[in-house]
């Protein structure tokens, strides 16, 4: 057995706890400091209301990209909040005001994200790419499909033409965006990237959704 | 096990076993009062002829008694008041303590009244006529009536919500269907023992 | 339908400081629950001379009355604000902290006592060690349809709240405890420590302290048989006297 690498607490140097917890003590006298004009959960709301509005289950690009920009008003406004309760006994104010920031950056990175994904899968909906899967597809049938096509012939005749083209239109939507969003924190923002989605396992098939 | 739980199951114990059934005793002997002053007297007195009649009081119902009121004041002041929930069974909760400490002075004023004035002026024997002229009295006979009254209604009141109490306690009455079972019980038994009682109280009326 | 709703809330800025009542009006806003006026609170934190004060603060976590944690005294009687809708309240609507639990600040409370009494009544099931124990053993289903009613116990404290005999100056373990020796005393594999908590629970602040008011059950928000389990632990603890007296050790 190879030498366990266990780490324990006392094994981290102090300096480490004393620099988070310094961090941290800067980071909430900063926002006791906070003296704007902005109610934090007033301005949560708000931010929460836009969301549901335009990044839920229905998503159109036009409504995504305008949010994206009201989201950066928020950011805007989160800098001229009032912290307004600045006692030090168990005041929940600063922690939210901290969280709120958490929130914007959060809400950036699902709007952008979701705008940048000209398609929809799971348990969203983007009409405007629609697949416009035929009312009597069934889902198995794609696996067929898929079957011939991985063994190099695909039977053509033997499929319902309509139901064929949704099939290619749906694989060819997969080769596009079968992948996972990846957001990194770029200069002030979220920068977006994909990364393959493991499929070995369970080919991806359609769903249905009546 | 600490002597604090064991302290509460002898006053439970003790509320029904003897005192509770000493009082259903004493009111059955009441009825006699119905049979003139001869007759009760005599009933009385017989008990009091047996040799160990003050040691079985002492014994059976005394001791148990206090022991019964002493833990049962200091529980009342571990209570807090608490208006807003007003359910039937909060109400019997409060009854029964407020009960508990008007029938404890009661008992005592009954005691004196009875035993310790009739031996220190040496009446002691003529219990039919001491009841009946004390009842009687033009000027102290309603106030002698209304402790009277109010004590015997709390006495059984006690001892019938008490016995509702101590099926619980002991785990005797364990679904709520068998509790309501018990709680009409102790309602009925309410009703019959005050009945008794206010009939055996109308004799010298 | 008024337009505004009056809310009276007990405050108090932190453990020893003394309460005060502040008055705080509202827009109405229909289907609105009690935290979600709090909320409105939070947002124009202005009480009804107009004076810009703190928010109120209290506890909450699922908004769905499983979890407990918003517990407070409404109009009087204890309850979770989640599931207290404000369209069926009578106005004006006072709040209060829990009042048998220190209070923290405004309406939060600390409930770590009721969490103290499940650690002294060991309210777990008992299967430790590194070894492979097996299989526990199975319920039948007559206990599952017992257990599953008891397992919803939520540790909220209306019981407790609601309860004469449980102050902030005594140390009954309160109905919740019991309720949930109960379930583990039943418990196939957890019952192996039945006793202990018999134990437990005959000593000062245990079963005996009940004294039978049958405000817990009244209280319950999950409706949850406390009086039966009183009864239940009342009976077992009976067993356990009589062998404690007859089978000495």
């Amino acid at each position: 057995m190879s030498k366990m690498s266990l780490k324990l607490a006392d094994d981290v140097p102090e300096k480490l706890f004393t620099e988070a917890t310094k961090q941290w003590q800067e980071k909430y006298a900063e926002i006791k400091k906070m003296s704007g004009n902005e109610n934090p959960y007033a301005l949560h709301r708000e931010m929460a209301e836009e969301m549901i509005s335009n990044v839920l289950i229905v998503r159109e690009n036009s409504k995504l990209k305008a949010t994206l920009e009201k989201i950066d008003e928020f950011e805007e406004r989160w800098k001229n909040i009032n912290c307004v309760d600045t006692t030090d006994w168990s005041n929940p104010v600063p922690s939210f005001i901290n969280q709120l920031w958490n929130m914007i950056q959060l809400s950036k990175i699902i709007t952008k994200g979701a705008l940048l994904r000209d398609e929809f899968r799971g348990s969203h909906y983007k009409p405007e790419f629609d697949l416009n899967q035929p009312s009597d597809f069934r889902p198995e049938s794609y696996l067929e499909y898929e079957k011939q096509k991985d063994a190099g012939k695909v039977n053509e005749e033997g499929f319902n033409p309509e139901h064929l083209t949704y099939m290619k239109r749906f694989a060819e939507n997969n080769v596009k965006w079968l992948k996972s969003t990846i957001a990194t924190y770029q200069n002030g923002g979220p920068d977006i990237s994909y990364e393959a989605v493991d499929t070995s396992l369970i080919a991806p098939r359609p769903r249905k959704y009546d | 096990m600490d002597s604090h739980f064991l302290m509460r199951r002898i006053h439970s114990l003790t509320g029904v076993v003897p005192v509770g059934l000493f009082l259903v005793y004493h009111l059955y002997l009441q009825l006699y009062l119905h049979s003139g002053a001869e007759t009760y007297n005599a009933e009385v007195n017989s008990f009091y002829d047996s040799p160990l009649a003050i040691w079985t009081l002492v014994i059976v119902v005394y001791i148990p008694l206090f022991f019964h009121a002493f833990l049962g004041v200091r529980l009342i002041f571990e209570s807090t008041v608490q208006p807003s929930y007003t359910y039937f069974s909060h109400l019997l909760y409060w009854l029964q303590r407020i009960s508990g400490v008007g029938v404890l002075l009661f008992i005592l004023a009954h005691v004196w009244n009875t035993k310790f004035g009739p031996w220190i002026s040496g009446t002691w024997g003529t219990h039919f006529e001491h009841l009946s002229s004390g009842f009687s009295d033009p000027e102290s006979g309603i106030i002698t009536k209304t402790v009277y009254l109010l004590g015997v209604l709390g006495a059984v009141f006690h001892f019938a919500n008490g016995l509702n109490t101590f099926c619980m306690t002991w785990g005797i009455a364990l679904t709520p269907k068998s509790q309501i079972r018990v709680r009409i019980f102790s309602i009925l038994l309410f009703f019959i023992l005050s009945a008794s009682a206010l009939y055996a109280l109308s004799a010298i009326w | 339908m008024p337009d505004t709703i009056t809310f009276k809330i007990k405050r108090q800025d932190s453990e020893n400081t003394k309460p005060y009542w502040e008055t705080f009006v509202i827009p109405h806003v229909p289907n609105s629950n009690v935290i979600s006026c709090l909320m409105d609170i939070q947002a124009n934190p202005e009480n009804s001379k107009g004076e810009k004060v703190a928010p109120v603060v209290w506890d909450c976590n699922c908004l769905e009355e499983v979890c407990g944690s918003c517990t407070m005294v409404i109009n009087r009687k204890v309850r979770q604000s989640c599931s207290a809708l404000v369209d069926q309240l009578e106005k004006p609507i006072t709040l209060e902290p829990m009042s048998k639990f220190p209070v923290i600040r405004d309406l939060a409370v600390d409930r770590s006592r009721m969490f103290g009494a499940l650690k002294k009544v060991q309210a777990w099931v008992t299967a430790d060690g590194y070894h492979d124990l097996g299989p526990g053993n199975r319920e039948p289903q007559s206990h599952q349809e017992i257990a599953y009613k008891l397992s919803e116990c939520m540790t909220c404290g209306c019981c407790l709240e609601a309860c004469p005999q449980y102050s902030l100056n005594n140390n009954f373990l309160g109905a919740a405890a019991i309720s949930q020796t109960r379930l583990f005393n039943m418990h196939p594999t957890a019952k192996n420590i039945a006793d202990e908590r018999l134990d437990t629970l005959m000593q000062e602040g245990g079963i005996a302290d009940c004294g039978n008011a049958q405000n817990c059950v009244e209280a319950c928000p999950k409706s949850i048989p406390l009086t039966e389990s009183i009864a239940e632990i009342g009976r077992q603890v009976s067993g356990k006297l009589w062998s404690n007296i007859f089978q000495a050790k």
